[in-house]
């Protein structure tokens, strides 16, 4: 069996703006070498400006390595038949807002190769196919952000690049992620989410990469990344007498309650509960 | 690189779409000014042409079929180059981000340069369709040959001067004309006689010579060189400027279209033109603002016209392709169009085009800041 090039190899790959006129430069991302087998998924986080964005625009052959080498599926970036096979959902795209989400979508196919016909399906995956024919002027910030997710998994692509993909996503949009993520990963491909909050993206992912200022200051899998001393314990079932003698208990054998509170849904939860099952995404 | 291989059906299908938005988004912006503006001028400026013309005989329809393309070339010229100018900067401020990771530069830069150029040539339909409803329905003798004699002479009273026009398309034409002045200094000249000579049949004007103005003759006789002969019936001086030019005339095209020739003739030239501005601003464009990319390619257009407009001519027309703009504009102003469009403007244009887009690609490196 032939070995697979892996989803992306960074070896060396830096990147500088230049500043002013040209003569200073800004390095947004210092030499960096990094590696992600195929079907394998990193979280990259770091705190605003520590070079995700930088980083994920290197590996969508949006910008270019100022030093190093950037390969994605085992070719360059930038060539077309990579560009094909990988899905990119920046930040913040200014997607053509005069055009209708379906015509938009379709642009968008047909200029990736795509078959324009898959601009409808996918946008009903995302719960978006009751708004297709609206200008993308009219949708919602969250609407907009299902979108940019449709048109990063439109054509299956073989490796999906999310720059801070839950930021400002809407209730269904948690739904559509958590979906888009599971059958990605059904079909083998390969995934980079890049966050400034570790909560976001850790559970998607089993390698996570630690981006500051510019640097990797560490990398592997998430437990052992983010292990601290001690063990933490989630408890339900118990009233409130229940947990007076539990912190007495505790405190018995020389340890601390740190933190303790009513047990409460997560917001996406109440979302799907309040709107009922119309308002959430049509799955496939 | 594999980007510069010809793109598959659904690639090619996806630059249409892409060069269709380009053009709405041109079309979008510049529509309303563009009626707004031919509306403004037919309303305002016809009352002021008729009565202005009244007296003269001219034609008040061809002279606002002038102003028409006038204003609406100090519209579309700033418009189309601003459109231009701002194609990289807005790749550059997001999205690059959608369009890079799916096709290449060269392609996309293409498309949207013929995109815009597609919508100029859509809003350049509202000066085209007014002018040709000013100027009327009726067909247009053409232009068919232009000649410049070189030296200032004055010819003497009494004395004659004969210029004598050789060139292979003289066989079609129907009248010439010679624009004449009075010298310095000659107040007392009054008479001028003008015959156009061809073959064995002769035409002759004589006529009082107040102010510099033009001298038409109908144009007998088969084929052969055109003399127009020049004598000077007055008491002074008769000034023959340097650079006085023979135009000859074919006369108006017959057929079922031709009578839309004043509108779609200057309609061509203005796309042409157009094409150029908006390719050279998307150039200038990956280098500064688009403000300055505008005004940049506006000053060079413009600079390279008052230099060298003037004096090219012919296959050298092709180096400066909106050069024959101006004066098939000034030209239908007198009710006549230009000579029929060469191939050598159009080779020009798609070199200068050709020029735009690879400053621009040169000024990509990447698709977000430099």
């Amino acid at each position: 069996m032939l070995d697979r090039p892996p989803a992306f190899a960074l070896q060396g790959a830096s990147r500088r703006f230049p500043v002013g006129l040209g003569l200073r430069k800004r390095t947004a991302l210092f030499p960096l070498d990094l590696r992600l087998a195929q079907g394998e998924s990193l979280a990259l986080v770091g705190p605003n400006g520590s070079g995700k964005s930088t980083l994920l625009r290197l590996l969508a052959g949006v910008d270019r390595a100022s030093a190093g080498r950037v390969s994605v599926l085992g070719g360059d970036a930038g060539s077309s038949a990579v560009r094909q096979r990988v899905g990119w959902c920046p930040e913040n795209a200014p997607f053509p807002a005069d055009l209708s989400g379906l015509a938009a979508l379709r642009l968008l196919a047909s200029l990736g190769g795509q078959s324009a016909a898959e601009a409808a399906p996918a946008l009903e995956r995302v719960g978006l196919g009751d708004a297709a024919g609206r200008a993308l002027r009219a949708y919602s910030r969250g609407m907009l952000r299902r979108f940019a997710l449709a048109q990063a998994f439109l054509g299956s692509p073989d490796l999906v690049l999310l720059d801070e993909p839950t930021a400002g996503l809407d209730g269904p949009g948690f739904a559509v992620l958590d979906d888009l993520l599971e059958q990605h990963r059904a079909r083998g491909g390969s995934l980079v989410l890049a966050s400034h909050l570790v909560a976001d993206v850790h559970a998607h992912c089993a390698t996570l990469a630690v981006l500051v200022a510019g640097k990797l200051v560490g990398s592997g899998p998430p437990a052992e990344l983010l292990a601290a001393p001690g063990e933490r314990i989630e408890l339900t079932g118990l009233d409130s007498s229940g947990l007076d003698r539990l912190r007495a208990w505790v405190g018995e054998q020389g340890g601390e309650v740190v933190a303790s509170g009513p047990r409460q849904l997560p917001l996406a939860t109440l979302f799907e509960r309040a709107s009922g099952e119309n308002a959430g995404p049509q799955r496939p | 690189m594999t980007e510069h291989l010809r793109p598959g059906r659904r690639i090619q299908a996806g630059l249409a779409r892409l060069a269709a938005w380009e053009c709405r988004r041109l079309v979008c912006s510049g529509l309303a000014p563009c009626v707004a503006l031919a509306l403004g001028v037919a309303w305002w400026t016809q009352p002021v042409a008729s009565a202005l013309l009244a007296e003269q005989g001219a034609s008040a329809g061809a002279l606002l079929a002038q102003a028409h393309w006038e204003w609406a070339g100090l519209l579309l010229a700033p418009g189309v180059a601003l459109q231009g100018g701002a194609l990289i900067g807005r790749w550059r401020s997001g999205e690059g981000d959608w369009l890079a990771p799916r096709i290449g530069q060269a392609w996309t830069l293409a498309a949207c340069a013929a995109g815009i150029s597609a919508g100029a040539c859509l809003l350049a339909l509202a000066p085209a369709v007014a002018g040709w409803v000013s100027s009327g329905p009726a067909s247009l003798l053409r232009r068919a040959h232009g000649h410049s004699f070189d030296g200032a002479r004055i010819i003497e009273p009494g004395a004659s001067l004969n210029l004598v026009v050789t060139a292979g398309d003289l066989d079609s034409i129907s009248s010439a004309r010679v624009r004449l002045a009075r010298g310095p200094g000659a107040a007392r000249i009054r008479e001028a006689r003008v015959a156009a000579v061809r073959a064995d049949a002769a035409s002759e004007r004589t006529l009082s010579l107040e102010t510099p103005t033009w001298v038409e003759l109908e144009v007998t006789g088969g084929a052969g060189n055109l003399v127009i002969g020049l004598r000077n019936e007055g008491e002074g001086g008769l000034l023959v400027p340097s650079g006085i030019s023979v135009e000859a005339f074919a006369p108006p095209a017959q057929g079922p279209l031709a009578g839309l020739a004043a509108g779609w003739d200057p309609w061509l030239r203005c796309t042409r033109a157009l094409a150029v501005i908006a390719a050279l601003a998307i150039g200038f464009g990956s280098w500064m603002g688009a403000g300055m990319a505008a005004s940049c390619t506006l000053v060079l257009a413009g600079g390279l016209q008052l230099v060298a407009g003037p004096h090219v001519h012919g296959p050298w027309g092709g180096l400066l392709p909106w050069s024959d703009l101006p004066g098939s504009i000034s030209l239908l102003g007198e009710g006549r169009l230009a000579e029929t469009i060469g191939p050598w403007p159009w080779v020009g244009a798609a070199a200068w085009i050709a020029a735009g887009l690879l400053l621009a690609r040169a000024g990509l490196r990447g698709w977000s800041a430099r």
